[in-house]
């Protein structure tokens, strides 16, 4: 239970550490110039760090054996410089490298957003927009941590290889203990890697579906306090959190044992080192006291440098499996793809839908055999069950989703040769729920016609129910209406919508009829305005309202992606057949009889 | 007209069972600590036993306006009567007691449906079963796993709008309050679901006064009484003949919806 959601994506995939280090690359190469600068610091500053404890010793040398003040005083001041080159060179190099991380992180997160971008309608239909978002933001921001470890290890593995080259000549024997001790610790890192990774990438998923519960609660705040599930979201929130807390705490703890395993290594390591050496000092005299402490100088400033280069696998991981879901998500492919790109500008509208086959999954096709025509200019409602194809249909229109057999010819033309974007602005889309974006009333109906007026914003406005409630707002037509549209009743937002439509002047339209309870007189409005927006276009209803089903030129009656019955509903309603049942089920209670008689019945 | 926003009662308060009749007389409010009224000038007269129907759009004013008749808020200025007594001289019991709503969100408790039809109230389980009937609730509660033992709310079974509605009836027919607000904002995509909602929302109506603010057309037709609102005041009021004839908004929705002429609308009335 408590991996539930932390399992991969459909889209995710395993990527060798090979490839992923060649695409990491690739990103980087596009600064190579300044890459080289980096490491040319890298190296001068790994360099004059590694000089500092040598002239330490040698200002202990000089007290020992000498009593030249001017030799003390130069060797001060030779440090003193010596720092400050240390710090002028790293600061070169840190600030060079910065620029390279996020110039790399920017581009990792722009070749993500604009693949998610492209992708189909079934993609964001199958995974919560939370998680991606989060793959998009902390993925790439776990990527550039990852990327500076890789920096600073780099740094600290030329600051080890320079240290270790004097004491080497200094004394072999001590230096060779050290180096003993080494493997040690990168046996003892290394073998935490597989399960480091595993739990990092837990630690990330989870992250992933609380930032996807939370994103839905606060879309669904207005629902969750009308049902007063405010708690219960609180609850489930608490549960989710509490679990990201366990797996988020069991990581820590286990990165924990890596780091005092590592203090612990280094006594023993400074432990042995000063046995040895301090046995040398007595009972040799090649080793004087301040060789020693050149010694045990190097070896603190040895450590860190081991440290980081041993904890950098771990870490690294965390990078690495970032940069896995990064990738995955700019690699995953759009289902939809359009053989050809040809170019149309005014359809008159006429579908042929011919043979069709569609399915989500292989075992259970929505279509199969499916053909339908329909002329241009003709609406068409198409009724049904739940599940009978009725919003599969539309999506297949709208080319949100990828069909696997037959034609689909618009005005005589296939489908998949058309240029996707002219096609589109051909295709007017009603959606069950509006979507309004957190702008103006006025930008949200010219969303898709960018460059009409005012006055045709307002016209479009009046067309679909008139304008006159547009004047109760604040600010009229300028009014922000918050996210989703929140400032305007449901029945407003489906005006907005319609005007939207009614601007990009499509030669089709698709409408998902709302079944939201809107009140009797901004329905009266909705109704007239539908009459408005279908007049010469073809258009495709999923039709739940009596009246559409009236006024429409020919009812499609859809039974697990078959057609059942056709023709328009006083036919239908004559044949006392599918269609007459599906009226009994769906239709009646918005009679006029039924409103008439229910009275009488209770 | 210079009021703190405290609800108090007074001294020496009415205790008195009440009968229903209800007039508001140009009644304005506004909520507590703001300026600008959200109802002006509100004129009606409703007698014991009517329906009133309240339509107008989102934001027009119609739940505030039901919020004023047991004194969950005081008004600014004007008169609300209840059988000829303003309602600030009934003791706080008197009126709340008599009065019931069912909120457009229905809350249930973390309990079984039993104690969410009782409520808090002592009935035998016959009453229940039958105030469950009367409201057209308890087919679907006997479907239920363990039907009236069934856990409902927010730990139990989740329940749709509708029924929950139900639910809430047939409390409501436990409780046999004088006067009834019935905020109804549920719609039920098929026939056999709307047809029982409504026959509860008819059955619940029957012999208390009753305010229902709804989208429903039948409801809408049959009240005694229609108010339209707009902007927090209203617009016309009348039966629904008088507003087919009167009020040309009001007209366009049954024209529109079910293309009659007004002739063949007044017929069916006549």
């Amino acid at each position: 239970m408590v991996y539930m959601g932390l399992d991969a994506e459909e889209y995710d995939r395993v990527y060798s550490d090979r490839v992923l280090f060649k695409r990491i690359l690739a990103y980087f190469k596009q600064h190579l110039k300044k890459m080289i600068i980096v490491i040319i610091f890298l190296v001068l500053t790994s360099i004059t760090a590694g000089i500092l404890p040598y002239l330490t010793s040698l200002i202990i040398h000089q007290l020992e054996f000498s009593t030249s003040t001017t030799i003390i005083i130069g060797l001060v001041i030779a440090t003193l410089l010596f720092n400050i080159i240390t710090y002028l060179f790293n600061y070169i190099n840190k600030t060079l490298s910065a620029v390279i991380l996020n110039s790399v992180t920017y581009q990792l997160r722009a070749d993500v957003e604009s693949n998610v971008l492209i992708q189909d309608l079934s993609f964001f239909d199958k995974y919560p927009t939370g998680k991606i978002v989060s793959r998009i933001n902390s993925d790439s921001q776990n990527f550039f941590e990852m990327a500076q470890i890789f920096i600073d290890s780099i740094s600290s593995f030329l600051v080890v290889i320079i240290m270790l080259i004097p004491m080497f000549l200094i004394d072999a024997k001590l230096t060779l203990i050290f180096l003993a001790m080494v493997p040690v610790i990168f046996l003892f890192t290394l073998s935490f890697r597989k399960v480091a990774r595993k739990k990092t990438l837990q630690g990330q998923r989870i992250l992933a579906v609380v930032h996807s519960f939370v994103q839905e609660t606060m879309s669904g705040i207005q629902i969750a306090k009308t049902f007063r599930q405010e708690s219960t979201l609180y609850k489930e929130f608490k549960e989710i959190n509490k679990k990201s807390f366990k797996i988020n705490l069991n990581r820590a703890l286990f990165m924990n044992v890596i780091f005092p395993g590592l203090s612990l290594i280094q006594g023993v390591m400074l432990g042995l080192i000063l046995y040895f050496g301090g046995d040398t000092v007595l009972h040799n005299p090649t080793l004087s006291v301040s060789t020693l402490y050149l010694f045990i100088q190097s070896l603190w400033g040895l450590f860190f440098p081991l440290f980081s280069v041993a904890a950098f696998w771990p870490q690294f991981q965390t990078g690495m499996a970032a940069a896995e879901r990064i990738f995955a998500l700019i690699d995953s492919k759009p289902q939809v793809i359009q053989e050809d790109s040809q170019k149309i500008n005014r359809i008159r509208g006429k579908v042929e839908i011919d043979n069709l086959q569609f399915y989500y999954n292989p075992e259970k096709p929505v279509f199969d055999h499916f053909s339908l025509k329909i002329s241009p200019g003709e609406s068409v409602a198409i009724v049904g069950h739940t599940g009978a194809g009725k919003s599969s249909l539309a999506r297949i229109l709208l080319r949100f989703y990828e069909f696997q057999a037959g034609t689909i010819n618009i005005d005589g033309k296939d489908i998949r040769k058309l240029d996707l974007q002219d096609y589109r602005k051909q295709v007017g889309l009603i959606p069950q729920t509006p979507f309004l974006w957190a702008d103006t009333l006025e930008n949200n109906v010219k969303y898709g016609s960018p460059q009409a007026t005012r006055e045709e914003v307002l016209w479009a406005l009046d067309q679909a129910g008139g304008k006159d409630w547009v004047e109760n707002l604040t600010d009229g037509i300028e009014t922000n209406i918050r996210e989703r549209g929140k400032l305007l009743s449901m029945g407003q937002r489906q005006l907005v919508v319609f005007a939207r439509v009614l601007l990009q002047d499509p030669a089709i339209l698709i409408l998902d009829e709302a079944t939201a309870s809107v009140d009797p007189f901004t329905e009266t409005r909705i109704q007239e305005a539908l009459e408005k927006i279908m007049e010469g276009r073809t258009s495709i209803i999923i039709a739940h309202r009596l009246r559409t089903v009236r006024h429409v030129d020919r009812i499609v009656v859809l039974d697990h992606g078959k057609i059942v019955e056709q023709g328009n509903h006083d036919t239908l309603m004559k044949n006392n057949g599918y269609y007459a049942r599906l009226y009994n089920m769906y239709f009646k209670h918005q009679s006029y009889e039924f409103i008439n008689e229910i009275h009488q019945q209770s | 007209m210079n009021q703190t926003s405290e609800i108090s009662e007074k001294q020496s308060p009415i205790h008195r069972e009440i009968d229903g009749n209800v007039t508001f007389n140009n009644v304005s409010f506004r909520y507590p600590g703001t300026e600008v009224n959200v109802l002006n000038n509100i004129s009606f007269k409703v007698s014991a036993g009517q329906t009133v129907a309240i339509v107008g759009t989102t934001g027009s004013g119609k739940t505030t306006l039901t919020k004023l008749i047991s004194r969950l808020y005081d008004i600014h200025s004007g008169q609300i009567e209840i059988d000829g007594i303003d309602i600030k001289d009934y003791a706080f019991h008197s009126l709340r007691d008599q009065i019931s709503y069912i909120e457009q969100d229905i809350f249930l408790f973390s309990k079984n449906v039993m104690d969410n039809i009782l409520f808090g109230r002592d009935a035998s389980e016959d009453a229940v079963i039958q105030a469950a009937k009367d409201a057209q609730a308890h087919d679907f509660i006997i479907k239920l796993p363990q039907g009236y033992e069934t856990s409902v709310g927010e730990r139990g079974v989740q329940l749709s709008g509708g029924e929950r509605q139900r639910i809430a009836i047939a409390r409501a027919f436990l409780s046999n309050p004088k006067i009834l607000i019935l905020d109804d904002s549920t719609s039920a995509i098929d026939s056999e679901t709307e047809e029982k909602i409504q026959i509860a929302i008819s059955r619940i109506l029957k012999g208390r006064t009753t305010f229902i603010i709804t989208h429903r057309l039948s409801q809408i037709r049959w009240a005694d009484k229609i108010l339209v609102l707009a902007n927090g005041k209203i617009i016309a009021q009348g039966s629904h003949e008088d507003l087919l004839r009167t009020c040309e908004e009001y007209r366009k929705i049954f024209v529109t919806r079910f293309d009659k002429t007004l002739e063949e609308l007044l017929e069916v009335q006549a």
